[in-house]
């Protein structure tokens, strides 16, 4: 499901704006005596970062305070369309044969690092090398290396040409927005990998030949030591922001940089407006804690509010007060999946009968309190390319017993679960699923399941059990049913990893046609060609059912009112450094 | 205290015990328990007592017994069978609580208390403990959770006294010096014993395809057979060689040294490390492991107990006129241990029972089944706190807790051991 | 004294070392592939073909040190391959395991897996402008076939491939090669089982360069090594956790001591008063009354700023601003650490008065205490300086099982009340199988049991001289 950028620079592309019942009210700071003031924003963390380092970092805790301090060539904006963030301009783009396409960028003259050497090529290369370093343990090197060229303007260091092969819709993104730029002269100072061509780095002929190479293995354990993890001085990037301090545990505070660089250019680059002077992550792992800290106003912005205390948060005058509430649609969804090759359930119109006996409608309105919306297939619901022609498959036990009876199901050992005979032996329909134990709305899903299907004649056997444990049936296609929450980083889709035949293929969908449609998808570059395209695929599983989609849960928000900010629906919903000091 | 010699210990003792307040206490305590216990299905079930549909009479309650075990079938008129509360009866007599601890009311979902606006159609249908999140009658869940309770604390505690009287018991009787044994058979034993234990590993996965037949007469042939052969061959070598040297195994220091490493760790965090190690994770299971770990502390016990035994004077005597071991053991020696068993495994039950709702509440393990724990773990990590899902299961397990220890306490001051 | 306690010392090595046996043979049971967990992105099968797969995956777990074998040896059936730890993805070796003991030929299963391996190579090598339906239904069905365990089934699924080759001349041209090899190696795997081998038992040697002699020698250098989660050494993690479980223990513990000896002496002294009986009875009641529990009320009244109640904060717990003076600290902190210090102290301090109380009313009955009276001294010179001293004993003993019950404690409080101490270390990192901070939390639990017993037993020698020289003390 991460294909794209994989989530590096999410925090600070906006991708979709939230203007609903934005009302003028919110743009005035309220009559109320604040405790907290100034432009310094406490956000929440619900976890310590593992590592801050960019490159290294597997976690959004790592990933949103170094962002602060890191920028990529490029991001995306509002629009969601990818536009210059440390180069002039769009890149030149040049088509080359074998499929390759190549692209000309240039850095901005002004971008400098802290010590004030300027921001180069050399150091995209660099970066580069270090994700591909085998030894360094880079999460995006798969995604870039696609990447089979970078050569720098021998007379303007800042002028470079990266070439990436295959050309398809995401080249440009691998190229610019999956990693920011890191300091060569700081991080590699004796310059281990200046010797090491990017072209071996891309040969996996030469990746054992590598792995044994000194060098190789000095920078890999440089760069991969605590230090070059959590020591401020090894953080350093040319974004806006230093990271000042890492408590471990406790807090990490990042301070915009005094006369940054990038600010004589925000007029006309308006993505490099960045508003806080300070943001503070503060580590509070413990919901009820952080509730605590929200009510006594320790705190400025926090996620992943639980529907219930959210709605007993926005009853309450002295926080109501204080705080403005947020609920952005999140781009993750929960589903069913359902494993297609089990022959009780290869039959289409089982797996529609088991759409119909989940309540949907019933489980956010009574487990999510109504933060939920309704999805129909894979795609987030804020993209757009999701497929707004499908209608949720309602709540109708009927309807079930209708087409479980149509695909000859009917009880006939009046035992209460409808049966059938399969391969000559009657078979009842008693199907195990699997969800995550001591996960409370995830057993409450399972039970409301268990308790409608029962009606439909369906014997569901729920089966609490640990989340890897999950992920191993799941993935080695010794399941029935589960439950399965999908999360996509960004709003744009890949089917490639899930829905191929060939692939990570966990329920058993596809055939030819999807096949080819999922191949074409890559290599369509008209954007209304290809939406239909991602349309159609939407349709075929939707009328199949290889999993049951659920809904997509919302973000529940709580930020503190001195600030205008507009949420976003990416994790974690809201983008700090965005976050605007009322007057 | 009035004596009744003619009557034998056993009949004094509990005399003793039902004279004392602990002890009155922790009888009242069980039969409520025990009652609860037992009676749960009858008292809290949505399958009907008695039912009258379309002029038919039926008996749900205990025709669903026959329906479970594939006994019998639902009539036609009732099909689908199991959406009872939402059935149209001519009449019908549900049982005290209509609902079963693991049905779900639609209406009344997301915990509503007692005292709250419940949509329910009549008063007979009223959640009197109120609802959990899940929409299930907290009612329900308590009386049932009373026989998960007996459960949780007899799986732990039978566990724990296989183990601890097995390994407690060899070692106590025979001490570091009474495990004697010729040269041949402790070679014998040594190569066989672990191939027995190495066919008890390795043999579950071999049997695909055969059925539990199959099954048994592998474990049989195979974990069973070595031991047999070795005893056998044993037996052989001792009418062959019967000069062969002894020696002396000094299973005492062996258990004991075993002890201190089990001790050494922490008993919570083997506990914990051990149930990351299922992959299923069940109540049941999880209990075994809780009984695996306190068997620790009963085995050092047991042995304590024998090695008391050991040297009283009717145990020399039974050694000296050649009674066998099994005999000395069974007839003999475990008998004067049962009365500090007896205390000690009701503690037991009170330590294992508490056990479980804090694991529960930490929401290690898991919940397959609804316990007093689970109805607690609902509140775990949450601001908001529904006082009908802490208060009652809090109440329950205090007095289970209660009576097992007043238990333990009433026979331990009747046995007279304070 | 001095080889008493050599000798103590030179007991618990063994014993450590033996309980880090145990505890590493049951990390090794948790059910999950690590490697697949710590690099999840990496090993992303969209991204990588068949061959890459494997290389990274391999090479993932180098950098983790999981490539090694477990242990020095193991004992299997003698069916099974050596260097089975080798194999990459736990769902693979163990979708192998379960083929093998069915058949028990693991050469003829080696070829057989690596031909699926390669078929499935060829397959995604072709390039993407061949599509046909063929195609598709062979994608999943070698995806299947790497899965399934059922010879029926694998016999089934093979069949429908050559079907679908036969069906389809540019697949035929392009996989006809790997799929004959695949069929030839599945009929000579069929052909020639070897169950007897299964019931072989063997032993392999490992070597020494394995995962525990590893771990091992990073101990013996006093290296606790890294945390899987965040790579920070495993010692600051637990350093920082472990200061604040001491900081609760520190205070509960001698609290829980001194309540208990001062109700316990009063209630035998006053024995059978009416002071005794209720005081007893609230014992026995409280001794009863599950502590977590207490601590969900306690919690949930106190720390609720709509009840008025909120005196207790359970937020900022860590939170020690530069800039806030060491009074505004400690005024904070003990307004945070009270309610989790009761909830520690009350448990401990029920059993330890019970305690206190019958060993009192036993010292007061005997002979020396009534010699004592006799003689005239003041009844509290009696109480505290004969009959206290003696009575005082069981109380130490207690002292080595109560730091246990500490711990269990700690574990539900710290959770309970958000305190980034120990307990809470130790489930996050169970959790998230973060082995080596597991490894380094036991460790230390083991060091701190055994170091509290051999406490006891020092001062127990130091108290009562017959212990002391010959006498050794069975645990």
């Amino acid at each position: 499901m991460r294909y794209l950028n994989i989530s590096q620079t999410l925090v600070f592309s906006l991708m979709l704006v939230f203007n609903a019942c934005q009302q003028d009210s919110k743009e005035k700071l309220p009559d109320v005596d604040f405790k907290r003031t100034g432009n310094s924003v406490i956000v929440r963390l619900e976890s310590d970062a593992d590592r801050l380092n960019t490159i290294l970092t597997t976690t959004q805790y790592g990933r949103i305070p170094s962002d602060l301090a890191h920028l990529n060539l490029m991001t995306y904006n509002d629009n969601y369309e990818l536009v210059p963030f440390l180069v002039k301009g769009q890149p030149v783009v040049k088509d080359l044969p074998n499929g390759a396409v190549s692209y000309t960028f240039e850095i901005f003259d002004e971008a400098v690092w802290d010590d004030g050497k300027p921001v180069t090529g050399k150091d995209y290369l660099f970066t580069l090398k270090t994700i591909l370093n085998p030894k360094v343990d880079a999460s995006i090197a798969p995604y870039v290396e696609e990447i089979k060229d970078v050569q720098i303007d021998a007379k303007k260091p800042k002028r470079f040409t990266v070439v990436l092969s295959p050309k398809t819709i995401y080249s440009l993104d691998f190229a610019t927005n999956s990693f920011s730029v890191l300091p060569e002269h700081i991080l590699d100072p004796k310059g281990l990998m200046k010797s090491i061509p990017l072209a071996d780095l891309i040969n996996p002929a030469k990746a054992e030949a590598l792995a044994k190479n000194p060098k190789i293995i000095q920078f890999a354990e440089l760069f991969n030591s605590p230090a070059y993890s959590n020591d401020p001085k090894y953080l350093v990037g040319c974004g806006p922001y230093r990271i000042e301090s890492w408590t471990s545990g406790q807090k990490i505070v990042t301070k915009k940089k005094k006369d940054w660089w990038g600010e004589p250019l925000v007029k006309k680059y308006p993505i490099l407006t960045y508003y806080p002077d300070e943001i503070i992550f503060k580590v509070i792992t413990d919901p009820a804690a952080a509730l605590a800290a929200l009510k006594n106003e320790e705190i400025d912005v926090t996620n992943r509010i639980t529907p219930e205390d959210f709605l007993a948060l926005k009853k309450n005058k002295r926080v109501a007060d204080v705080y403005e509430f947020y609920t952005p649609a999140t781009t993750s969804y929960f589903s069913m999946p359902i494993n297609m090759r089990n022959p009780k359930l290869s039959d289409k119109r089982v797996r529609r009968a088991l759409a119909h006996v989940v309540n949907v409608d019933e489980i956010i309105k009574e487990l999510y309190l109504g933060f939920g919306e309704r999805v129909t297939s894979p795609v987030p619901l804020a993209s757009p390319d999701y497929n707004k022609d499908l209608k949720p498959i309602a709540f109708d036990i009927d309807k079930a017993k209708q087409l479980l009876a149509e695909a000859g199901w009917n009880d006939s050992n009046k035992n209460g679960i409808v049966d059938k005979s399969i391969n000559g032996k009657n078979t009842e329909l008693s199907l195990s699923y699997l969800y995550t134990a001591g996960k409370e709305t995830s057993e409450q899903m399972a039970l409301l399941f268990q308790d409608n299907a029962k009606k439909a004649g369906i014997d569901i056997k729920i089966q609490p059990m640990e989340g890897r444990e999950i992920l191993a049936h799941w993935s080695a296609h010794d399941f029935e049913l589960l439950s399965a929450g999908r999360g996509n980083p960004t709003l744009s889709w890949n089917p490639e990893q899930n829905w191929r035949t060939d692939e990570d293929n966990r329920s058993g969908f596809g055939n030819a046609q999807t096949d080819a449609l999922i191949d074409q998808i890559p290599v369509t570059f008209d954007v209304n060609k290809r939406r239909e395209m991602y349309k159609r695929l939407q349709a075929t599983i939707y009328d199949e059912q290889p999993e049951i989609f659920l809904f997509a849960p919302k973000e529940c928000i709580a930020i503190h009112k001195r600030f205008s900010t507009t949420p976003v629906s990416t994790s974690p919903g809201y983008v700090p450094s965005e976050f605007r000091l009322k007057n | 205290m009035k004596k009744d010699v003619s009557r034998g210990y056993w009949y004094n003792v509990w005399q003793r015990f039902r004279a004392q307040r602990a002890g009155r206490l922790a009888i009242r305590g069980l039969q409520g328990f025990l009652l609860v216990a037992f009676l749960s299905p009858f008292l809290a079930n949505e399958r009907p007592v008695y039912a009258k549909v379309h002029g038919h009479t039926f008996f749900p309650l205990f025709q669903g017994i026959l329906v479970d075990a594939g006994l019998s079938s639902w009539d036609e008129r009732l099909i689908p069978a199991e959406d009872w509360l939402d059935k149209t009866y001519n009449n019908v007599l549900f049982t005290f609580i209509p609902y079963s601890p693991s049905s779900i009311d639609h209406k009344n979902l997301g915990a509503r208390g007692p005292f709250e606006r419940q949509r329910v159609k009549s008063w007979r249908y009223w959640h009197w403990l109120g609802t959990d999140k899940s929409g299930r009658d907290v009612a329900a869940g308590m009386l049932y959770g009373t026989l998960m309770a007996l459960w949780v604390g007899l799986i732990a505690v039978s566990v724990s006294l296989v183990l601890g009287l097995t390994f407690g018991g060899l070692a106590g009787y025979f001490g570091d010096s009474g495990f004697v044994l010729n040269r041949a058979t402790f070679l014998i034993y040594l190569f066989f014993l672990p191939l027995s234990l190495f066919y008890a590993a390795y043999l579950p996965g071999t049997n695909e395809g055969a059925g539990w037949f199959g099954l048994l007469i592998k474990f049989l042939s195979l974990v069973i057979g070595p031991l047999v052969l070795a005893y056998l061959l044993a037996g052989l070598c001792a009418r062959l060689f019967p000069r062969l040297k002894k020696i002396t195994l000094p299973l005492d220091t062996i258990l004991m040294r075993f002890l201190e490493i089990v001790d050494a760790i922490p008993s919570i965090i083997l506990v914990l490390a051990l149930i990351a190690t299922l992959k299923q994770p069940s109540v049941t299971y999880m209990m075994a492991i809780v009984g695996v770990i306190t068997s620790a502390s009963l085995a050092r016990f047991v042995r304590a107990e024998f090695l008391k035994v050991r040297k009283q004077t009717y145990m020399e005597a039974g050694r000296a006129l050649g009674f066998d071991h099994l005999r000395l053991i069974f007839r003999h020696a475990l008998p004067n241990a049962v009365g500090p068993l007896l205390v000690l495994l009701s503690f037991s039950m009170a330590a294992a029972i508490s056990t479980e709702s804090s694991l529960s509440l930490l929401g290690v393990g898991a919940a397959d089944k609804v316990t007093w724990g689970t109805i607690l773990g609902q509140l775990r990590g949450q601001h908001e706190i529904e006082w009908w899902l802490a208060v009652f299961p809090g109440i329950a397990i205090f007095f289970t807790v209660i009576t097992f220890k007043s238990l333990g306490e009433g026979l331990s001051e009747a046995l007279g051991e304070k | 004294m001095m080889r008493y306690f050599l000798k103590r010392i030179l007991i618990m090595a063994p014993t450590l070392l033996a309980a880090l046996v145990l505890i590493f043979g049951l990390s090794r049971l948790v059910p999950g592939d690590l490697v697949q967990e710590q690099f999840e992105e990496e090993l992303d099968e969209s991204r990588l073909g068949e061959e890459e797969l494997l290389i990274t995956y391999q090479r993932k777990a180098a950098r983790i040190g999981l490539d090694k074998p477990v242990f020095y040896l193991s004992i299997q059936p003698a069916a099974y391959p050596d260097t089975l730890y080798k194999i990459p993805f736990r769902s693979r070796r163990e979708m192998l395991i379960k083929l093998l003991r069915q058949n028990g030929n693991w050469p003829a299963l080696e070829s057989y897996f690596n031909n699926i391996g390669l078929l499935k190579r060829a397959l995604q090598a072709l390039p993407d402008s061949i599509q046909s339906a063929s195609r598709s239904s062979l994608g999943q069905l070698i995806g299947d076939l790497q899965y399934t365990t059922d010879f029926s089934v694998v016999r089934v699924l093979v069949k429908k491939s050559s079907g679908l080759l036969q069906k389809d001349a540019v697949l035929q041209k392009a996989l006809g090669g790997p799929h004959a090899q695949l069929k030839q190696s599945l009929n000579e795997l069929i052909a020639h089982p070897q169950k007897e081998k299964l019931f072989l038992p063997s032993v392999v040697w490992h070597g020494f360069d394995n995962q525990f002699q590893h771990t091992l020698l990073g101990y013996f250098k006093g290296d606790l090594g890294v945390s899987f989660q965040d790579g920070r050494p495993v010692s600051a993690k637990i350093g920082r956790a472990l200061g604040w479980t001491l900081l609760l223990s520190f205070f509960a513990l001698p609290i829980a001591y001194l309540i208990a000896i001062f109700l316990g002496v009063k209630m035998a002294v006053r024995k059978d008063s009416r002071f005794d009986k209720r005081a007893n009875a609230v014992l026995f009641g409280l001794y009863a009354l599950p502590s977590f529990w207490v601590l969900l009320v306690l919690l949930y009244v106190f720390s609720n700023p709509d009840w008025g109640m909120n005196f207790i904060s359970i937020t900022g717990m860590m939170d020690l601003d530069e800039n806030s003076t060491w009074s505004e600290w400690l005024s904070r902190s003990t307004r945070q650490l009270v309610l989790p210090i009761l909830c520690l102290i009350y448990p401990a301090m029920t059993v330890l008065a019970r305690q206190m109380r019958s060993s009192m009313i036993q010292a007061l009955n005997q002979d020396f205490v009534r010699t004592a009276r006799a003689k005239g001294l003041p009844e509290k010179a009696v109480i505290w300086k004969h009959a206290f001293p003696n009575a005082a004993f069981p109380l130490i003993t207690f002292l080595g099982s109560l730091l246990p019950d500490m711990v269990a404690g700690s574990i539900l409080v710290e959770n309970i009340f958000n305190i980034p101490g120990m307990g809470q270390l130790l489930i996050d990192s169970i959790g998230t199988q973060d082995w080596p901070v597991v490894f380094g939390i036991i460790l230390l639990g083991a060091l701190l049991s055994m170091v509290s017993l051999l406490l006891v037993d020092l001062a127990f020698a130091w108290l009562d001289p017959r212990v002391r020289f010959n006498q050794v003390v069975k645990a």
